[in-house]
This record gives structure tokens, sequence and C-alpha cells, in this order.
């Protein structure tokens, strides 16, 4: 099913008036107009257990395209829209939504120090990839690491609809930018289905959230140093004939990243704790408070301009009181195995024009802790060793 | 480094040609908006003045352009495919920046020196 998420339409009087104002005094503003965008088709091969599709059979079924568009109609004020499509197996509905919509005000724009205001649909910085996750050309790896970069539970952190605030100084020691969001998340009913075991009858609904990233960049990215923190809220609204009542939902990550970009090599790593808090859902389903960890350290190699190889480990822990699943295990006869994974990936990518890319990579994983229960209904199928081999092609202008 | 004849510097340091290069800058001093040309990631003449110059690789401003683009929070710079084509641009653009080889600078652009090190 295609859903197609409707625009903010206050946006268009404002849009218009903005184009009106500058007609005159500013005739070159339509040279600012920029378009890009992308499309990737992966393959996605499993040996047991599903991701993307029916992978156990080889599953096409993960598509992502996009198109953005952008304007300067003023020095200190730009637009930017993005639509994006995505096909993900049983991850998500087949969607075209809109990915960010935003109006940026600069309000002070000197050669060491930048401050403004974005308004409308924001991405969120969350670690050093959330932002550009669905761009093929941006990721390190076909599957960004799913101990913190999760496919199944994605729109929830993706952006909000609010506004962000933002500031950039540069010193003489590197340039640091910080960032805080405020807006309402997507709740979709993928979140439902981790969150509340299945799609229930009532409706999860985002509420305001907030999201704060401090960056350090040292030479212009050879080193760069970030800490995310945020707190998502979301809210249950009952359907009809519902056991569970009006219950909140609060999810605060603390993301800590650290990257080195050399000539050949690049470093990345990332370390994230979660916590999580299902509350008053109703004596039928008891509060849930967890604490979940995850990280990952990556290397990447170019061995020429078009070639370059990647390494990554990454581990993730349901709960950290629990890190194995034993005592899951025992309280709900569902695996133990399924509360944590453990993932080594190999990966090379050919940049073979500056518009088309190819990439290969394998995972050897042990657990199943970030795979979907859409993609795989049934526990008992589980198996807890596996390999994924996956290819993609993407094509960029 | 070379700029259109309007634009109000002669010299700038290397922490803002980087500004101006990652597209983080986005006017001139007296707020004429900044106009960045490029050659193609490809370019050697692209790759040895992101090196030389800015002191950085051509793929970290890649990666960087591409963040802002595709998170929509900025721009990325107008590619040209040649060295004339990028010194007709730049003549042509207020508010232009580009690079050229010393042997393609002519009287339609104007040469600016980027101080090492400084800001």
């Amino acid at each position: 099913m295609i859903t197609l998420v409707r625009h903010k339409k206050a946006w268009f009087p404002a849009v218009s008036l903005v184009f009106c104002y500058c007609h005159n005094s500013c005739a070159d503003w339509k040279d600012t107009f920029q378009y890009h965008g992308f499309i990737s088709q992966n393959f996605v091969l499993t040996s047991e257990n599903n991701f993307y599709g029916d992978s156990e059979n080889g599953s096409f079924d993960f598509t992502e395209a996009g198109f953005n568009v952008s304007l300067r109609p003023l020095n200190r004020l730009s637009l930017a829209a993005q639509v994006l499509y995505r096909r993900a197996g049983e991850l998500e509905d087949e969607e075209v939504r809109l990915d960010y919509g935003v109006l940026d005000f600069t309000a002070l724009g000197t050669t060491e120090a930048r401050a403004g205001l974005r308004l409308g649909r924001v991405k969120n910085p969350l670690g050093l990839y959330n932002e550009t996750r669905d761009v093929a050309f941006t990721r390190p790896s076909i599957f960004l690491p799913q101990s913190i970069y999760f496919d199944r539970t994605r729109n929830f952190a993706l952006s909000a609809d609010g506004g962000q605030v933002y500031g950039e100084y540069e010193s003489s020691i590197g340039e640091f930018s910080l960032r805080v969001n405020v807006g309402v998340p997507t709740a979709d009913k993928a979140l439902e289905d981790v969150l509340l075991g299945r799609n229930r009858p009532g409706e999860l609904r985002g509420k305001t959230s907030y999201l704060g990233q401090l960056l350090y960049e040292y030479e212009s990215g050879l080193v760069r140093l970030a800490v995310t923190a945020a707190s998502a809220h979301a809210s249950y609204e009952p359907g009809k004939n519902d056991f569970l009542s009006d219950g909140d939902f609060l999810f605060q990550p603390y993301i800590f990243s650290a990257q080195y970009n050399g000539e050949r090599l690049s470093l990345t790593a990332e370390y994230a704790v979660r916590n999580s808090d299902l509350k008053r859902f109703g004596p039928l389903f008891p509060n849930i408070s967890a604490q979940s960890e995850s990280y990952y350290i990556q290397g990447a190699y170019r061995l020429t301009d078009e070639i370059e190889a990647m390494v990554r480990y990454d581990v993730y822990y349901v709960n950290v009181h629990d890190r194995y699943g034993g005592e899951f295990e025992q309280r709900t006869g569902r695996p133990g195995f399924s509360r944590f994974a453990k993932d080594w990936t190999v990966g090379l990518r050919w940049d073979i024009t500056p518009n088309w890319m190819a990439r290969a990579e394998y995972h050897r994983v042990h657990g199943t802790g970030w795979l979907a229960g859409t993609e795989n209904p049934d526990p008992r199928e589980l198996d807890p060793d596996w390999d994924l081999f996956a290819l993609e092609l993407s094509f960029r202008f | 480094m070379v700029v259109h004849p309007n634009v109000p510097v002669s010299e700038i340091g290397q922490q803002e040609a980087r500004a101006l290069f990652a597209m983080s800058q986005r006017s001139w001093q007296d707020g004429t908006p900044v106009v960045v040309f490029v050659l193609p990631d490809s370019s050697p003449i692209h790759k040895e003045f992101c090196k030389k110059h800015l002191g950085m690789f051509a793929h970290q401003l890649r990666q960087t352009w591409d963040r802002k683009v595709f998170s929509g929070t900025g721009q990325a710079p107008e590619v040209a495919s040649t060295v004339e084509e990028m010194r007709a641009l730049i003549s042509k653009t207020p508010g232009a920046i580009g690079y050229l080889p010393e042997a393609a600078i002519d009287r339609t652009v104007r040469s600016i020196i980027i101080r090492e090190g400084a800001r």
C-alpha cells in the first residue's frame, strides 16, 4: 500500500510570498534552485531468518529512492524538501513520504559563527548517519549497523515535525556545532509492533520530543566527535474493544560517536545506551522499563579512488540486565538469543562513476536481537547463527 | 583560487576557504551571496586543490556536501565540467569563487591568495 504523507498546506502561501517579495530585489534567486536525487536497488540473501523480505529465498524487496529540491530566495532564507520512496520487505509498508521539508532562516552568518532556525519537518541528527541513512552513497555499508540504526523502528527516530535551532562556531582548534530539535516524531505501525507486540486496535501518536547534538570537527572532518541525547515520546489512543489503556512510551537514547577520516583510512566507533519505558497500558500489559546497549567499531580503507573495503563488528543487547536473554526465555518461553546480536560485517564498495556505485557485503550474525517480528512471526523458527549476503546498485544525480 | 571581480576580498585564511568550499559560509562580508564552483570529484585539479590549498581530502568534501544536500541543511556547489567553463562561469557570476590553474587565469576573473594556516 502506498501512503502519501500530506504536505503542510500552510507553507505554500508563505513560499509564494517570499517569491513575490524577492522577485525584483534579487533577480538571480532562480539560479539558486537545485535538485538532486538517488535510487538504490538491493538484493538480500540469508541462510536463515528473514530481513528485508523473503531473504531466505533471495529478496529484491528493498528499494530506496529520493528526490529533493532546494532554493535560496534570500541570502538569509533557504527552502529544501525531499520526497522518499521506500520498499522494505515486511519491515514496513511500502510508502512515499515527505522526508524533510524545511524553511531555514540564518540569523547570524559571519566567517567564524553561524546560527539560525529551521522550521518544518526536520531530520534528526542522531549519531553520525541518521540524517542521510536512506542515501546509499552516504552510508558506510548497505545496512547501517543495526544495533544503533534499527531499520525496524526507523521512522520514529528519523525526523520530527517542528523546528531546529542550530549554531556553528569555528575556533582555532576546530569547529563546534550544536543542534537542538523540538518536534513531533512519526509513530507508525512498525513501532507499534515492536513496542506492543503486534498491531493493536488503537493508535500510537508521537508527542513533543527533544533532541540535541553537539559535534566537534577537527580540520574540517579529519576527526569528528559527537554526543547526541534525545527524549522521544509517544502515547497510545485505545481503539474499540481494546484491552490496552492510554499508555505512554518514553525513549531516551544517548549516543557517543567518534570518527577519523584519513586520506585512505577511515575509522568509526559509536556507543549508545537507550532507556525505554512503557507505562500505564492497563492491568493486562505490565509496565516495562529497559536499558539497551549498542556499539560498533568500523574500519574502511580506500584501496584506490574507486574501491573501498570495510570491516565492522556490531553488538546489541536489548536489556543490559539480561544481556543473553536467560531470564527473558524463562519468563516468556521465547528464545534468549532474540535479545542480543553480534554482527561481523565485511564489504566492498565500487564507485563505478561519480553517479553509479555498487556494493557487496557479507554478515555473520550471532543472535537475532534486531530482526523484526513482522518478518519472522514465529519465534520458534528463528535461528541464532545466520549469514547475510547483500548486493546494492545505486545511482545519484 | 579565483573569484568574480566584484568579490570584496583579496586574500582569505585557509579556515575561511574551507568554510566557503564546504558550503557553510554562504555570504561575503558585504552580504553578497557566495556561489561556489568546483570541477568534478574525479578531476586531478580538484583533488590537488582540496589537498594542497584546503588541507582536506576530496572525499571529505563530498561527504560534507552530501550530508547537507540529503538532510535539507544546505546545498551543493555548482560543478563546471572543464577549466574553461569554470573561468567563464566565475567571470559572469557575481559573488562567485572557484579555482583555476595559474595558466588559465586571465583578466575576466581575479586571483586571490589563501593565507596558509591562518584564519
